[in-house]
């Protein structure tokens, strides 16, 4: 079973039926029956504060209820946040969130090699994410 | 042998060769995570939740799809700008 790591913008394009890629996303999750959905905290804080103001508290708790179950939570270590906050501070003021360089720590301490995101800032050799851009 | 549960963690002893161990211990200090971090994943891909509930929740993950309607539809890609915007 493959481990398929989950980011932010795959949860929220997936409830929102405005965003044009929806379908593709939606078809990525399809595509990932069969592998281990996961993702870490960061990702669950930030999509359920985006959704909740920008979609609505139902939004919020349509994640909660329904997305979010058959998604593992990977643990984010205290060695693994001082890296993320290490990298943060190394590339600043480059764009790349925080939430972002702990999924990239996240991802490689668990040689995590697929990634359903459509953030670029994800984007690395070794790494094949869907839906393809 | 029945353990102590502790936190909704079932404390129990379990006996490895040398071999298992060192490899057990290589692998959590690869990945920085305790040992019994390890060993959960381990029994999880072994022996997986009930298929039927895993299917059950899949399901529900695909039909949340498309249910809101943003109206402007950059959401997703506007993320990281809205989640600096309020209170988490």
């Amino acid at each position: 079973m493959t481990r398929v790591f989950v980011d932010t913008s795959a949860l929220l394009t997936l409830i929102d039926a405005d965003d044009p890629r929806q379908l593709a996303v939606l078809a990525a999750f399809a595509e990932c029956r069969a592998d281990e959905l996961v993702t870490h905290g960061y990702v669950v804080a930030e999509s359920l504060a985006v959704a909740r103001r920008r979609l609505g508290v139902d939004a919020a708790v349509l994640l909660l209820d329904d997305v979010l179950p058959p998604i593992a939570l990977l643990p984010v270590s205290p060695e693994m946040h001082a890296e993320a906050q290490r990298a943060c501070r190394a590339t600043l003021p480059s764009g790349t969130s925080f939430v972002d360089r702990v999924s990239l720590v996240v991802m490689e301490r668990e040689g995590i090699t697929a990634a359903i995101a459509l953030d670029r800032d994800l984007a690395r050799p070794g790494l094949t994410v869907l839906p393809s851009p | 042998m029945p353990g102590d549960i502790i936190l909704g963690m079932i404390r129990t002893q379990i006996s490895l060769t040398e071999d298992q161990m060192r490899r057990l211990r290589a692998e959590a200090r690869r990945r920085r995570v305790p040992i019994a971090e390890v060993v959960r994943e381990a029994v999880d891909r072994t022996v997986p939740a009930d298929p039927g509930e895993r299917e059950a929740r899949f399901d529900r993950l695909l039909s949340a799809a498309g249910r809101f309607h943003s109206g402007t539809g950059d959401v997703s890609a506007r993320h990281d700008e809205i989640a600096g915007e309020g209170d988490w």
